[in-house]
């Protein structure tokens, strides 16, 4: 009598290589009905990884063509690693797929920003520094206040082809190339990031101080490298929900360097 | 003995993120004394955890608010309990520390396997019916009820293909399973009519088999039909209204059982949620005649 392990050794054989690889003698009713059976299992764990992909990159499929995107998609999933993976995160390296398959680049951008999309929906709840908090804070709170990251927050920069399509969706321009995503609440928003906004969200990968800030103009790697400037950034970036408090009133500014 | 599930012995449905707005609309609009197919409000939802294996996020949100109307069944489908190399322990934690947030009424998983930790398997596949893949079934279901510190069920599976070397009936498999780990099962009657079609075994013999007092929960649902010069083959696709055949093993069934859970499964091509509320109160008209031999209505398995 075969052994469990030898049972499913056989029965994954046949799923994943083929007709050929089919057992028989392990089942009832001979070849024909093994055949059909184990069909049914192959097909059913083939539409699953398919459709986890389709409902993960729905405008990547729509700017790919269908046909394509299948085609790549299949492609994807014969990757060393991909079949690890439980459904929720199948298209983790999609992007990456695409890009060294030479898709174009705009499908590469898409991916990449839906994955990002898809990753801030699901990230953990926190809740959000806001505008009204800074209000309340008063001038030595605000220099006191230390930030980071929220943790369902991201910044994507794609190409304008990508930037275009994603216009004509939310009606938002996007004349820079990096696309904040956020999801301080139920909602994700998504919002243009100039530059400036690019290197306080980059800052603020780790818990910074926003006393920082005032010693940043004399710090390359921004555009605006005024004071006000980088202040007006931040605020659109609180305003956006990118930011969550860490430590309020017991922060020293020589406490914690930035990398611009 | 310990209870297999707190949930009412009454129907509940699969939730689905469509359905989330219309179920809470249902709840505020529903009478208790007066439900009616076109505002049918179910008693209890289910849900998939692995779909709620996320941090956060709106799914969360959701769930949060239909739980504080509606008792939770969380019905895995990840744990991949018949694997030869043993179940998948990054599954069981998250599914712990979901349950220790959600506190479900009952927690389910299925008499299957799905391929390997390298080669994850979107599916479940039948195991054979033999004493040693019993021992190994048992021995998973003891880890995973140990770090849940609860009895779960066990759902009979849907299957296409027969094993040649079976030593033992899926009732008799699923009997010394219960009697050996403490689980419970979870009776499907459309996976009954789907292997009793596919293997050309009697349907009704299947359900006349399980012993209903290890039944905690009941799973109704469609499946898709493909003609072949071999004969019929059944899917369980969950796609389509529960068959004609099903209901009528599902009356069978809670005549000589008594009312348990139940649950109408729906998980492709999803309907309007009027459409399915529509097949959740077939069901609890069901539920609500009781045929047992006492003449009073049942509570369930394991009130």
């Amino acid at each position: 009598m075969p052994s469990l392990e030898t049972v499913q050794h056989a029965m994954m054989c046949a799923i994943d290589l083929g007709p050929a690889f089919v057992r028989e003698e392990l089942f009832v009713g001979g070849r024909a009905r093994a055949l059909r059976g184990l069909k049914v299992h192959a097909n059913t764990i083939s539409h699953g990884r398919l459709v986890a992909l389709e409902d993960s990159f729905p405008r990547t499929r729509v700017a790919m063509g269908e046909q394509t995107f299948n085609l790549h998609s299949r492609g994807y999933l014969d990757r060393p690693g991909v079949a690890a993976l439980p459904l929720a995160g199948i298209g983790a390296d999609f992007a990456e797929h695409l890009a060294e398959v030479r898709s174009p680049v705009e499908a590469v951008d898409l991916a990449r920003f839906e994955w990002a999309w898809l990753t801030c929906y699901q990230a953990a709840d926190a809740t959000a520094v806001t505008i009204a908090d800074l209000a309340n804070l008063g001038e030595a709170g605000l220099l006191d206040l230390v930030l980071s990251r929220h943790p369902a927050s991201a910044l994507v920069e794609i190409g304008a082809a990508a930037r275009s399509r994603l216009s004509d969706e939310t009606g938002l321009v996007f004349a820079d190339p990096a696309i904040l995503i956020t999801r301080p609440e139920a909602e994700v928003r998504v919002m243009p990031a100039n530059a400036t906004m690019r290197a306080l969200w980059r800052a603020f990968a780790n818990p910074t101080p926003v006393c920082n800030l005032l010693a940043m103009s004399d710090e390359p790697g921004s555009e605006d490298r005024s004071a006000t400037g980088n202040l007006g950034a931040l605020l659109a970036l609180i305003g956006a929900g990118a930011f969550v408090p860490r430590r309020i009133g017991t922060a020293s500014c020589s406490d914690f360097t930035t990398s611009w | 003995m310990t209870e297999l599930t707190n949930l009412p012995p009454l129907p509940g449905i699969g939730l689905k993120p469509e359905h989330y707005a219309p179920l809470l609309a249902a709840r505020s609009a529903s009478i208790p004394s007066a439900n009616t197919a076109s505002c049918y409000c179910p008693h209890w939802v289910e849900v998939h955890p692995q779909n709620y294996f996320g941090a956060g996020g709106p799914p969360h949100r959701w769930l949060t608010a239909i739980a504080e109307h509606f008792p939770l069944s969380f019905h895995s489908v990840g744990l991949s309990l018949g694997s030869a190399e043993g179940l998948r322990g990054d599954e069981l934690e998250q599914l712990a520390a979901l349950c220790a947030r959600y506190q479900p009424a009952a927690i389910s998983e299925h008499l299957s396997w799905s391929g390997r930790v390298d080669n994850r398997y979107p599916d479940l596949l039948p195991v054979p019916y033999t004493d040693e893949a019993l021992s190994h079934f048992v021995t998973q279901v003891v880890i995973v009820q140990d770090r849940l510190k609860r009895p779960i069920l066990i759902e009979n599976p849907s299957r296409y293909l027969a094993f040649a070397h079976d030593e033992m009936s899926e009732s008799d498999f699923l009997h010394e399973l219960c009697a050996r780990s403490g689980c419970g099962i979870l009776l499907d009657i459309n996976n009954i009519e789907v292997t009793a079609t596919n293997l050309g075994l009697d349907p009704v013999a299947m359900v006349d088999a399980i012993d209903p007092a290890l039944v905690g929960e009941v799973h109704l649902a469609g499946h898709a039909r493909e003609e072949h010069a071999a004969g019929p083959l059944l899917i369980d696709d969950h796609g389509s209204p529960v068959s004609a055949l099903t209901w009528q093993l599902f009356e069978h069934f809670i005549a000589r059982a008594g009312a348990r859970p139940t649950l109408i499964e729906w998980d492709t091509d999803v309907p309007p949620y009027a459409v399915l509320a529509a097949e959740a109160g077939k069901a609890e008209t069901v539920l609500l005649h009781d045929r047992t031999p006492t003449g009073k209505r049942t509570g369930h398995a394991f009130a």
